[in-house]
């Protein structure tokens, strides 16, 4: 299975849960951690693997419309729930300052400022958000078989 | 004016795909409002990594979308102001119909333009 964590801040904390998803706590040992041109590029960034779930990482500043719009294009192509993409849209605490400093860091001359002060950020909050993505792991993957519906752990968007 | 869609749709609509039509080739044309002008990148991606890249052309009309048609479209939308709003949404389009038309010709190519 293939996951999608959307958050607000992609390679800032939403890199962090998926790190926490992924049982793994180096954030710095990836290149892509803050960098400024990557969030700016809305690429989506392959994190790492577990137990045969591929996860996947991406910023947007809603969401639940990365989730809806891969809904919209796995229901047209046929896709069963197997095979499609599964998107987590992610609600972290404290994430619209990080998504303020990110926005900030394109600034001239400051934005150096902003983009350290925002990597200094996740990285001060980071026992945090990967105890967010060690709980969504425990209430998303290993209950994924019987499922219904998630329960707020990493405090995903309820659709 | 006659679109199915035309300036009636909510924000419960961004992220929906609207089948607005069949072209001459057969290929099904849809709308998507995704709340932001750069998600090129982002729609190629989802596409690719569930192996549909070969199904989809994501074309971005944000470029030719000019400011008349911007302020229409809020007014007529969020501000729920449609008989202000109205009037300035078909003179942005009218303006910028040109524009978008050329745009069918770099997927038609084989190109993707995002």
């Amino acid at each position: 299975m293939k996951i999608l964590m959307v958050g607000k801040t992609g390679v800032f904390d939403t890199l962090a849960v998926a790190l926490g998803y992924l049982n793994q706590t180096d954030i710095a040992c990836y290149s892509y951690f803050g960098d400024l041109a990557t969030e700016k590029a809305r690429r989506i960034l392959e994190v790492g693997e577990e137990q045969g779930h591929k996860v996947f990482i991406v910023n947007h500043k809603n969401p639940r419309i990365i989730m809806e719009i891969n809904h919209e294009l796995a229901t047209l192509s046929g896709l069963g729930e197997q095979e499609s993409l599964q998107v987590i849209p992610l609600s972290i605490a404290g994430e619209n300052l990080s998504w303020l400093l990110i926005k900030l860091a394109s600034l001239p001359l400051l934005g150096k400022l902003f983009l350290n002060w925002a990597k200094r950020r996740t990285q001060n909050r980071l026992p945090f958000l990967l105890k967010l993505g060690q709980d969504l792991y425990r209430n998303y993957a290993v209950n994924s078989r019987e499922r219904k519906e998630m329960i707020a752990a990493a405090k995903p968007i309820h659709k | 004016m006659a679109m199915p869609y035309f300036d009636k749709t909510s924000a419960e609509d961004f992220g929906k795909l609207k089948l607005v039509g069949t072209d001459d080739y057969g290929n099904e044309i849809y709308s998507l409002g995704t709340q932001d002008n750069n998600l090129g990148n982002l729609l190629e991606d989802l596409a690719s990594i569930q192996g549909l890249s070969d199904q989809y052309v994501f074309i971005s009309t944000s470029p030719y979308i000019n400011m008349i048609l911007r302020i229409g479209g809020w007014l007529s939308r969020s501000a729920s102001l449609p008989f202000l709003g109205r009037p300035l949404v078909i003179k942005g389009l009218r303006q910028s119909f040109p524009q978008l038309c050329s745009l069918l010709g770099s997927p038609m190519a084989g190109g993707t333009v995002s």
